[in-house]
């Protein structure tokens, strides 16, 4: 079934995209390596904070560097990303720390799980936590930071004579252009994942008051809201360091 | 002292002159009035809230831990005053348990604000969960005034947008759950969300209906692959499923998900693409099919790859705790892969290929639309 899934996805990737579809799916398939990898870092017991960086790192120049090549464009939105999701890091580490956002949310912990696994994992899930928000919101913010400085790029090849700060503008007036509709990816993605959570809550009568409180909901809107935030914060960064940053080492005819 | 208020003055004097800033301002106190309003919500529950004042914290011996090392476990003494209800003022006492990894229970600290539980014949409270609407609405607000301030007027319809399809969601979910068949509305609730979310933030344009007949075209595609690899090669275990609780009808609940969760994704191609071919079309009326197809498939080219990626992180980050605690418990990571994500992947796959689908469909609708008259495009709508 997960095979014969797979198959047409990889078959349709190629028919569609052609070599830059195959590029794609590489990068693809090593960022799932490289998560899978990192997961098993962290059960081995290697510090989870640590792990995250490195694998943040890692899954952006995968991502920016193997599939779009080495140029201002992808120099700038790596810078971006980094800065970004540093502010983000400890911001995210506060918030979850604060409200005890990790490990098992109400439901988990009603489960089967409890019973048959030791919970004594001597991992911070905390931390685990962080990663995870982390982790999830890199895919989206990538996204939208290798499309501004992209445009941005366009823009100044076909009008030279901009400035920085005008170059800046024109970069944010595109990623307004583009927001609205990650927003919206991101909130159907957790839609979708919340969906038999919300009939789970439903069946068991949770009161609006427990729920508004719960972890269930905390983890997910964090999720969403984090997510959705760092795209937006991203775009004036990606806009400034391309205007006014990485200038000098742009080809002229891309 | 003398700096800050030059500052203010000047801010003052920025939020009087400008309609802008007089704008911000508004949002701005609207804000933290909404913060401050939480802060001081425990009135409203009906559940005893309690300020923690003093909290104690000992090693309290260890255990081994799944890979043999130690693991620490910690007690916490606990006293708080109770904020709301008959017994408001009253100060309470309990004790919390946790260890290192914080599965099940996390550490408290002082000046948190827990919900308790509390015993029927009273005075005997126990630890509830932690309250955290008040960092909710903090967020909220803070993600909001930052979009807003960067993206302005696209800003407040992307709010606008996401608070229709938040309420969409909660009346579909109330009438679904009311007459039993949440999925028959999940289906419906779908084609309301596109609507609401194309027109919302592209307006009554003809780009909009081809971008929503594309989204709806690739939506039954991918149900229809999903449902002939299924016929062929068997059903999916869906025993796997998170929160599965005692749903009987977890194929048709499954269905939902995976369209409900990709929508997002498939709508972004769908509007990327006909928007770019839209403008061509604009710019130089007489582009010819082939030069409309090409072009289209430059832009599917780049979106293709990102669209999959972030679906993937949010995907794969998901399961990390769980494959934690299992891997920590002997289950090799193959082991996971085939027994206890089938459905995660499964719904991965769909949904990938959903947003590769929606390329050449929405080039191939799009250019149809765009290049043909109106009369053409009355029809097809």
């Amino acid at each position: 079934m997960l095979i014969i899934l797979g198959l047409i996805l990889v078959v349709l990737i190629v028919l569609v995209g052609g070599d830059r579809g195959v590029t794609s799916l590489i990068s693809l398939i090593g960022n799932m390596a490289f998560l899978s990898f990192s997961i098993w870092l962290m059960a081995a017991g290697a510090p989870v904070l640590l792990v995250t960086v490195g694998a943040g790192v890692i899954i952006s120049c995968v991502t920016l560097f193997y599939q779009n090549g080495t140029n201002a464009k992808t120099k700038s939105a790596f810078v971006a990303v980094l800065l970004t999701m540093i502010v983000l890091f400890a911001f995210i580490y506060i918030v979850v720390w604060r409200n005890g956002a990790g490990g098992l949310n109400e439901i988990q912990a009603a489960g089967d799980d409890v019973l048959y696994y030791d919970m004594n994992l001597n991992i911070n899930m905390q931390k685990v936590a962080t990663a995870v928000i982390l982790l999830s919101t890199l895919g989206a913010v990538l996204d939208m930071a290798l499309t501004v400085t992209t445009s941005v790029h366009e823009v100044r090849m076909h009008m030279p004579d901009l400035t920085g700060s005008e170059l800046m503008k024109s970069g944010i007036q595109i990623g307004k252009e583009v927001i609205g509709t990650t927003v919206n990816t991101l909130l159907f993605a957790y839609l979708g994942e919340s969906l038999l959570l919300f009939v789970y809550l439903k069946m068991h009568d949770y009161t609006i008051e427990t729920l508004l409180n719960s972890k269930i909901l905390f983890e997910n809107c964090v999720s969403m809201i984090f997510g959705a935030l760092a795209c937006v914060a991203v775009v004036p960064v990606a806009a400034w360091l391309m205007g006014n940053v990485f200038t000098a080492d742009t080809p002229i005819q891309g | 002292m003398s700096e800050i208020k030059c500052w203010m003055n000047k801010l003052v004097a920025y939020i009087k002159t400008s309609k802008k800033g007089k704008l911000y301002a508004v949002f701005f106190v609207v804000y933290l009035l909404a913060i401050i309003f939480v802060m001081n919500d425990a009135w409203l529950y009906h559940t005893p809230i309690a300020k923690l004042t003093k909290v104690e914290t000992v090693e309290n011996g260890q255990n081994k831990s799944t890979r043999g090392t130690p693991e620490i476990k910690y007690k916490q003494t606990i006293q708080g005053v109770i904020l709301n209800g008959e017994n408001k003022g009253k100060s309470v006492g309990f004790s919390n348990e946790y260890t290192y990894t914080g599965m099940l229970k996390q550490k408290l600290h002082r000046g948190d604000k827990v919900l308790l539980n509390s015993s029927k014949s009273g005075g005997n409270y126990s630890f509830r969960s932690v309250k955290r609407d008040t960092t909710l609405v903090i967020l909220l607000g803070l993600f909001v005034i930052l979009l807003v301030t960067i993206t302005g007027k696209m800003g407040v319809l992307t709010i606008l947008t996401a608070g229709i399809n938040i309420a969409i969601f909660a009346f579909g979910f109330s009438k679904g759950s009311e007459n039993g068949n949440l999925v028959a509305t999940c289906n419906k609730m779908i084609l309301f969300f596109a609507v609401a979310t194309l027109v919302g933030l592209n307006g009554i344009r003809r780009k909009t209906w081809s971008a929503l007949l594309s989204t709806l075209c690739v939506m039954a595609m991918i149900i229809g692959v999903f449902d002939l690899v299924m016929s062929q090669v068997g059903e999916l275990d869906y025993s796997t499923m998170e929160y599965l609780g005692s749903i009987d009808n977890p194929d048709d609940f499954f269905h939902a998900e995976i369209l409900l969760s990709g929508l997002g994704a498939i709508m972004d191609v769908a509007v990327a693409i006909s928007t770019a071919l839209s403008e061509i079309v604009t710019q130089k009326p007489s582009v010819t099919f082939r030069e409309l197809f090409t072009s289209g498939r430059e832009i599917g080219y780049d979106i293709m790859g990102t669209m999959i990626n972030v679906l993937l992180f949010v995907f794969g980050c998901g399961l990390i705790p769980m494959c934690l605690i299992r891997m920590n418990n002997g289950v090799r990571f193959v082991t996971i892969i085939k027994l206890h994500i089938p459905c995660e992947l499964c719904r991965f796959f769909v949904e990938s290929i959903g947003i590769v689908l929606a390329i050449p469909v929405s080039i191939l609708i799009a250019s149809v639309m765009m290049k043909f008259t109106v009369k053409k495009v009355k029809k097809t709508c």
